[in-house]
This record gives C-alpha cells, structure tokens and sequence, in this order.
C-alpha cells in the first residue's frame, strides 16, 4: 500500500507543478487568463457589490459623454452605458459559457460513439457534414428565431450550430487512439468498448477538445452579440453587448460612447479567449507550437 | 483522379438529403402552430387555414416530408410569403449583390493573408512574427459588424470617402460600384484575412522545417526561390482545406455586413425574412446557401487531391 502511494507521489507530485509552471511561463495564457478572470469577476461581483440599475432611466442625464461620474457615458435614455457593459458581460460570459459546455458534452458523445461504433460512423458525420453546410451564423440565426428571442435559444441555436467541428475533432482524437497498440491490446484482452471508451478515448480527446472550446468559447460570444444585433438574440430591456451596439448605433456620430465600450469589451473578451485558446494548443500539443 | 470525385459525389447524396430534411424540420421547431406563427396574431381563421393549405400543413407529416422532398427535385424551392416571388427567383435577384461582396472580399483577403502568415513564419519569434500575429488575432476577435459601424462614421460620415449604405450594381459603372461595395468587402476580410494568416503560419511552419526546405537551400537555391517555390507551393495545399470555411465566414459574415450597409443581398433578405416570419423563404434559401456549400465543399476536396498526390493514392 505505501508503496504505491510513494509511487503515486513520485509520478504525479512533480507533474502538476511542471504544467502549472509552464503556463505561469506562457505570456498569452497570462495575459488570456488574467482578462478573463477579471471579466469574470467584474460579471459575477457587479450586482453583489453595487445596487445600479442597468435599466435605470433619467432622462435629465441623456447622452452624456464619459466621465469622472459616468465612465462610459450614458445613453439616449439616460442609462449608465458603464453599468450596461458591466451586466452585457454576464450574459456574454454566460452564453459563451454554456454554449461550449452544451457543445462539448454532445460532441464528445458523438464523436466518441462515431469513432468506436463503426457503423454508426457515417450517418453520425454525414448528418454532422450536413449541419456544417450552412455557415454557423446562419444556422443559429434561423434556429433561434424560429425558438424565439431569449438566451435559452441562442444557447440551443449556437450549441448546435458548433456542436460538428466538435465532433469531427473528438473523432479525429479518438480514430488515432484506436489504433494504438495499448488500446488494441485492451481490446483483445476482453475490455468492453464502455472501458475502452473512457479509460483510453475520452482521456485522449480532452486536450485538442479543450484548446477547440476555448476558441467556440469567443465564437460563441461573437456570434450572440451579433445574433442580439441584429435582433434575434438577447432582447431589450436586458443589456447585452450586441444589443447595446445596436441601439447605440442611431447615435454613433454625436455619441459615440454608447456603442463604443461595449464593442471593446466584446473584442477584449473574445481576444482574451483566442489567446487562452492559443496558449492551451502551444502548451496541449506540442506540434502546433511556433517554430522549433 | 476520377474515383476521387466519383467517391466524393456519393457522399455528397445522403447530405444533400439531410440539409433538404433538416431545412423542413426548421418549421417544427416553432412552438406552437406553424400556420398561426406565420399568419399573425391577429390573422382571422380563414386566412390561418389559408396559410396552412398554401404550405400543406393539413397533410399527414410524412406526406409533407415526401412532398417538400419532390419539389426541391423539381427544383422548387418554394415561394416567398412576403415578396410574392418564389424563392428561387428572389435569391437569383439578390446574388450579384452577395457574390460581388464575397468576390471582392476575397481577393483582399486570400493574397494579404497569405503573405502576412508566410511573412510571419519565416521571421518566426522576431518582432514581425509578433506584429502579425497580433494583427491576426485582432482580425479574428473584433465583431464586424462593430467594426462595421465605425467604419461608416469614420469614412462616410466624417471623411466622406464612401457611401454609408446602398448598392451600385457595376452596370452603372465600375467606379461607383467599387465605392459603395469597398468599405463593406474590406470590413467582411478582417475575420478572414486573421484565419487565414493564422492558417498559413502554421502550415508555413511546418513546411519550412521539412528536409526538402533544407536540401533546397544546402544545394544553393536563392532564399526566394526556396520560400516563394518550395515551401509556399506546399504549404499552400494545406491552406486549401480553409477553403470552405473561407467561403462559409463569407456568406456568414454577409449575413451581417450586408444589414449593417443596407445591401440588398441574400443575407439581408435572409434576416428580413426571418423578422418578418417568412418561414419559406428562409428554408428555401437557407436550402440553396447549403447545397452550394456542398458543392463548394466538393470542389475544394477534389482540388485537394489534384494538388497532392499523397490524398490521391490513399
């Protein structure tokens, strides 16, 4: 018994510090994670530590340009576009969120199945092929409106609509782990393809499906706030970035900060998570990394 | 070559049948009754019985899923409840719009992507490397249609370089059409010209550090023709495989400039269509937007397999 625990010690103790280490290392992983974690933060904290009302009108207060008591400005009705931004984040942060956790559970049961299950291979990835063919945007755009305007449905449209490059990545993973000769060798010794399937595939696809993830996670968020643009997204009077930008727009000549903070904070967010997502393929597989 | 395309061609059958089948269960995704979704709220029982006869609603399921089947054989697409056009025809009136934004926008983008990632890859790790990959990343990070914005207050509003919105057809002359279509074409090129740089720095990469590169330089090549002739030509076979999803961010992307610019494109009609619960129109040309990908697709494998021989002889 304390054999093993000393082995244990001995493989893994030194293991997990190394990966820690190699991203504290990694500038794009710090810079990524250090905005994401703020954003995070900020979404989370705001309504806990502050009792500003994102929806809160004053008209006397109407398009007033960034200062030291409005940061952002505020908008044609008098909202503090500060506070909006801040709430745009949570449901930004969310959809994107729940977008790659939904995705990522249905593409790793199907890429999985489709690379253990042979026969169900092809009508798994010609159906994927088919939902591939109309661009994501599209799809998600025709999905949620025909769900209706709410952030269920965007979730649901933009799961669905990335759930195949998902698929084919785990696929792709779980085709080359088969043909291991560890994972043969499981086979010919009686191991159920359940075992097989979670002692050798899933482990395996973890890593090209997290690096995949962190960028459907930018995607995500891209495509819910131009889903809110252009109207079939998040609906006023909720604040979300898109729907922020959209409204600001009639005003984008003489008030320009309505629709100017929130579109940074989208491209803040969504450069944060490639460079996660960039760092996670440097550190997860060593091939694509820059140069020698 | 032709077992290539013979193979291809097949697979291409049973997702052409899918895309038709999933196209038709778009309208079963509505909560509720189609026909009164579509008719309106305030739509009187005959006119919500009308609807439902003109899309056979009243027929049993299967016999709606064989009869929209048949008629896409027949090459009908159905018909606009709105525009009082088949779906057809409206697309076909829109498509020089779509096309020439995505024509235009593609030649921005496949010859400073290209050359940004090779440029990026062979002065890996230095400061060139960094500024352009910084510049690809923002490409693939900003929303457009944000983007998009500033760009009309910055070079319509302030500058007056170009109109805000509105479409030139080229008939009216090359010039005013180029003016009312460059803005919007450069704006759809940014996410693009960002993939494709990131694409072709990695291909680049892993071409440049492969023994034929070497043997090309250690036999006292010019860097330029080991570069330009030997490594780019076969990173470029990589960088086919980004094709499709070249032409999806095109169409995509079009979906959202075109509002933004007012463009009366495909796209625009899609979200139109969607706003104003024009249920057909939008499975019809969400139909043809997916079989041309298909096809897209198709020409992109082949051309794949023409370029290297190692997927030929598989």
């Amino acid at each position: 018994m304390s054999d093993i625990a000393g082995r244990t010690n001995v493989v893994i103790a030194p293991r997990v510090p190394r990966v820690l280490r190699r991203l504290l290392q990694h500038r794009a992983f710090v810079i990524g994670f250090s905005i994401v974690m703020l954003l995070t933060l900020a979404a989370v904290l705001t309504p806990l530590v502050s009792s500003a009302d994102p929806t809160a009108m004053k008209v006397r207060l109407r398009f007033r340009p960034p200062s030291s008591a409005f940061w952002f400005g505020t908008d044609q009705f008098g909202r503090d576009v500060f506070i909006r931004v801040l709430y745009g984040a949570r449901v930004s942060l969310f959809v994107g969120f729940a977008v790659c956790v939904v995705s990522g559970l249905c593409s790793a049961a199907l890429g999985v199945i489709a690379a253990q299950f042979r026969r169900l291979d092809g009508p798994i990835m010609r159906l994927m092929d088919a939902l591939m063919s109309f661009p994501a945007i599209l799809l998600a755009l025709g999905i949620a409106a025909a769900l209706g305007p709410s952030v269920s449905s965007v979730v649901a449209a933009l799961s669905v609509a990335y759930i195949p490059a998902g698929v084919r990545i785990v696929r792709a993973a779980g085709l080359t782990v088969r043909e291991m000769d560890y994972v043969k060798s499981a086979q010919i010794s009686g191991a159920s393809s359940l075992r097989i399937i979670t002692r050798h595939i899933l482990p395996n696809c973890f890593s090209p499906l997290l690096v995949h993830l962190t960028f459907i996670f930018a995607y995500a968020m891209l495509a819910e706030a131009a889903l809110s643009f252009l109207g079939v997204g998040i609906q006023p009077p909720i604040a979300s970035w898109g729907n922020i930008i959209a409204e600001g727009r009639d005003y984008a000549t003489e008030a320009w900060w309505i629709m100017l903070f929130p579109g940074i904070a989208i491209s803040l967010a969504a450069l944060s998570l490639n460079l996660l997502g960039d760092a996670f393929g440097d550190l997860l597989d060593p091939r694509l990394k820059g140069g020698e | 070559m032709i077992r290539i395309i013979v193979v291809k061609l097949l697979q291409a059958v049973p997702v052409i049948l899918i895309i038709s089948i999933l196209a038709f269960l778009l309208l079963s995704l509505l909560p509720g009754d189609p026909a009164v979704i579509i008719a309106g709220d305030q739509a009187s029982p005959a006119a919500i019985a009308r609807v439902r006869q003109q899309l056979g609603l009243d027929r049993p399921y299967l016999e709606q899923v064989a009869i929209w089947l048949s008629n896409l054989a027949h090459g009908n697409f159905g018909s606009s409840l709105i525009l009082n056009q088949s779906v057809l025809s409206a697309v076909g009136e829109r498509l020089p719009v779509t096309l020439s934004l995505a024509a235009l926008s593609l030649s921005f983008t496949i010859p400073v992507g290209i050359f940004l990632g090779s440029l990026a890859a062979y002065y890996r790790r230095t400061w060139i490397d960094s500024a352009v990959m910084a510049i690809a990343l923002l490409g693939v990070s900003v929303p457009a249609f944000w983007i998009a914005i500033l760009g009309i207050v910055l070079f319509s509003v302030k500058l007056g370089w170009v109109p805000s919105s509105g479409f030139v057809p080229p008939s009216q002359g090359i010039g005013l059409w180029f003016s009312s279509i460059v803005l919007p074409a450069l704006i759809l090129s940014l996410f693009k010209i960002g993939f494709l740089a990131r694409m072709t720095r990695a291909a680049m990469l892993e071409v440049l550090n492969q023994d034929y590169v070497r043997t090309a330089r250690a036999k006292g090549m010019s860097e330029w023709q080991t570069v330009g002739k030997h490594a780019l030509r076969n990173a470029l076979i990589l960088i086919i495989t980004a094709a499709g999803i070249l032409v999806s961010a095109s169409i995509g992307g079009s979906v959202i400039i075109e509002q933004v610019f007012a463009l009366p494109g495909i796209g625009r009609m899609v979200v139109q269509a969607i706003l104003a619960r024009d249920y057909p129109l939008v499975q019809g040309t969400m139909l043809i937007l997916g079989f041309s990908f298909v096809l897209i697709n198709l020409l992109a494998d082949v051309l794949y397999a023409w370029a290297d021989p190692r997927v030929r002889h598989e």
